[in-house]
């Protein structure tokens, strides 16, 4: 019987590392309860991944497969996800904040009819009671929230999560389950529409972002930071970029737009106003460039530099490539 | 075809806050801004565009919330909506996302809607909660985050594709009646106009109570509320270009940020 249970996400044949990211806080949480962590996975993938998860703390491995559970769905998964926590009554359940989970996580909090905490930042115990720790009004103010009732389900924002190794077993067991297909769900039609072979902001470790003050749709010089920093970096934009025309909605970071989490988050040109700090304000180091010294930007980065960012980025760009090219 | 919206009424994005002195909500007056949640907009417009392409095809907008609500809910009948429905809740405070999607869940059930739209999440509590949950207690199917839809009536099936992690798309068909919950970029709402408005006015609302009508389900407690600490520690870089170019670069090199 697992006291904690984690969702462990598999995309593409491979676990995501929201799974250890989980898996290293729901040890953390098992420990302080005095019991096992558990670990749900779907499919035929799943089982291969045992060793990993147990490598970051889990006790069992609990392998779902049946055909529906090949493909991501969420009636099916939910139904799966569902079973397991009916059947091993784990007292907290934590899943993803990921596209996924912010599919997966509702539908199965009301298939148990409990609530789930959705978008958290920490955890910590009260006793038995799961705190979760989350932002609220674009992060103008952080909540503490309770779940009641069993289990308590919440989300977490990924890369937020530190990733611990703590050694356990990570046996597997499997978990009998056959679909109720008299659920209405949908058909996958295509997995991978449009692919724009772009990394993705939501993915990317390094994010180089423009808003207004870039003065138009030219982001010759972020998307050259961007190639040189690497495969993992991106570039970004503000609502005000995006409203202006100057880059596409998907590019958008904020309120409206994506929630990002990059190890490093480079602001050319962005005010920071409330709406665009919510999506980036958990970014592990910040940097901001803005000629503006009274920029609300300034108050949340990490390093500021004042300066016309035209003149700033080509020699940031070019000491760059001196020091990779050493 | 008979579709329902869901919108939530928040307070203006711009409105400074204030915490109460329970520390466990925020100061609301009768006199603070407020407006429609943005993703709703988005789900709204599109709603309106299916009843432009679908003969035949009515638009309810429903709200659940205190008494300010109804005006969020005159506000979609002044973008177009056919019809307005305000679940009248009796509390100014937080009302739980499974509580709140019983209340839609409960309303809607009666009334056979082919499709139900709602905004991916709120601006404010930003979890994205009610319109899956919703999905679920209606055991419809759902697709959450899509930036297309496309009603093909002949087949009684929805055509969405829904953004996903790696920059793609995920395209899905679901046999209606379905919930769709709708991303930003989507679309452009359009404003309230006049004649919708003077209608918006005279029309009236359903306002249906939903106190007796709430579910006994277990929720979650606000414990606290916090403003956020200044973590940054907002150094200001000095020196000539180069100067501030090598100081970065020196510390993205100690945090291990260049691969």
């Amino acid at each position: 019987m697992s006291k904690v249970m984690i969702y462990g996400e598999i995309k593409g044949g491979r676990i995501k590392k929201t799974a250890f990211e989980l898996a290293s806080e729901g040890r953390r949480l098992a420990d302080k309860l005095g019991g096992d962590l558990g670990a749900v996975v779907m499919g035929s993938a799943g089982e291969q991944f045992a060793a990993d998860l147990g490598r970051y703390g889990v006790d069992t491995v609990y392998v779902v497969e049946a055909p529906e559970l090949e493909t991501y769905n969420s009636e099916y998964f939910a139904q799966a996800l569902a079973k397991v926590i009916i059947e091993k009554k784990p007292e907290i359940v934590l899943i993803s904040h990921s596209m996924q989970g912010k599919d997966l996580a509702p539908r199965t909090a009301a298939k148990l009819g409990v609530a789930t905490i959705a978008d958290c930042i920490s955890f910590e115990l009260d006793g038995s009671s799961l705190v979760a720790k989350r932002p609220m009004y674009a992060g103008k103010c952080y909540a503490q929230w309770v779940a009641l009732g069993s289990p308590q389900m919440a989300s977490a924002r990924p890369n937020v999560l530190e990733v611990v190794e703590t050694p356990k077993s990570g046996t597997v067991e499997k978990i009998a389950f056959s679909a109720d297909a008299s659920r209405a769900t949908y058909t996958t039609k295509d997995l991978n529409l449009d692919t724009s072979g772009k990394v993705d902001l939501t993915e990317a470790e390094i994010i180089v972002s423009g808003g207004r003050g870039m003065g138009g749709p030219d982001y010759s010089l972020l998307e050259e930071m961007a190639s040189v920093f690497g495969p993992t970096a991106t570039v970004g934009a503000s609502r005000a970029a995006v409203d202006a025309g100057w880059r596409t909605h998907s590019d958008q970071v904020g309120q409206t737009g994506k929630t990002v989490t990059p190890n490093l988050y480079v602001a050319c040109g962005i005010s920071g106003s409330i709406q665009h700090l919510a999506g980036m304000g958990s970014s592990k180091v910040i940097v901001a460039v803005n000629k503006d010294p009274e920029a609300p930007i300034f108050t949340k980065a990490d390093y500021g530099i004042v300066g016309d960012l035209f003149k700033v980025i080509p020699e940031f760009n070019k000491e760059l490539k001196a020091l990779l090219a050493e | 075809m008979r579709i329902l919206v869901c919108v939530k009424q928040l307070l203006e994005p711009e409105t400074p806050l204030c915490i109460d002195e329970s520390g466990r909500w925020v100061n609301i007056s009768q006199t603070t801004p407020r407006q429609m949640n943005r993703f709703d907009e988005y789900a709204l417009e599109q709603a309106l565009v299916i009843r432009e392409q679908t003969p035949d095809t009515t638009v309810d907008a429903i709200s659940a919330g205190p008494e300010s609500c109804s005006t969020v809910v005159r506000r979609a009948l002044g973008m177009g909506a056919d019809h307005g429905i305000h679940l009248l809740t009796g509390d100014q405070g937080y009302v739980s996302p499974i509580r709140t999607a019983s209340c839609i869940a409960l309303a809607a059930r009666s009334r056979k809607y082919d499709l139900i739209l709602a905004g991916v999440m709120s601006e404010d509590m930003a979890q994205g909660l009610v319109g899956p949950m919703v999905a679920e207690m209606l055991s419809l199917p759902c697709a959450t985050s899509c930036i297309f839809v496309r009603v093909e009536l002949a087949k009684a099936s929805v055509y969405v594709e829904r953004e996903i992690e790696g920059g793609r798309r995920q395209a899905l068909e679901l046999d209606l009646p379905a919930l769709v919950s709708i991303q930003s970029g989507i679309n452009k709402p359009r404003y309230p106009s006049l004649s919708n408005i003077m209608r918006a006015n005279r029309q009236k609302l359903e306002v249906i109570s939903t106190v007796a009508a709430e579910p006994s389900r277990s929720c979650e407690d606000l414990l606290h509320l916090s403003y956020p600490r200044k973590t940054r520690a907002g150094v200001l870089l000095e020196g000539t270009r180069k100067d501030k170019a090598r100081q970065l670069l020196r510390v993205f090199r100690e945090r291990s940020l260049l691969h």
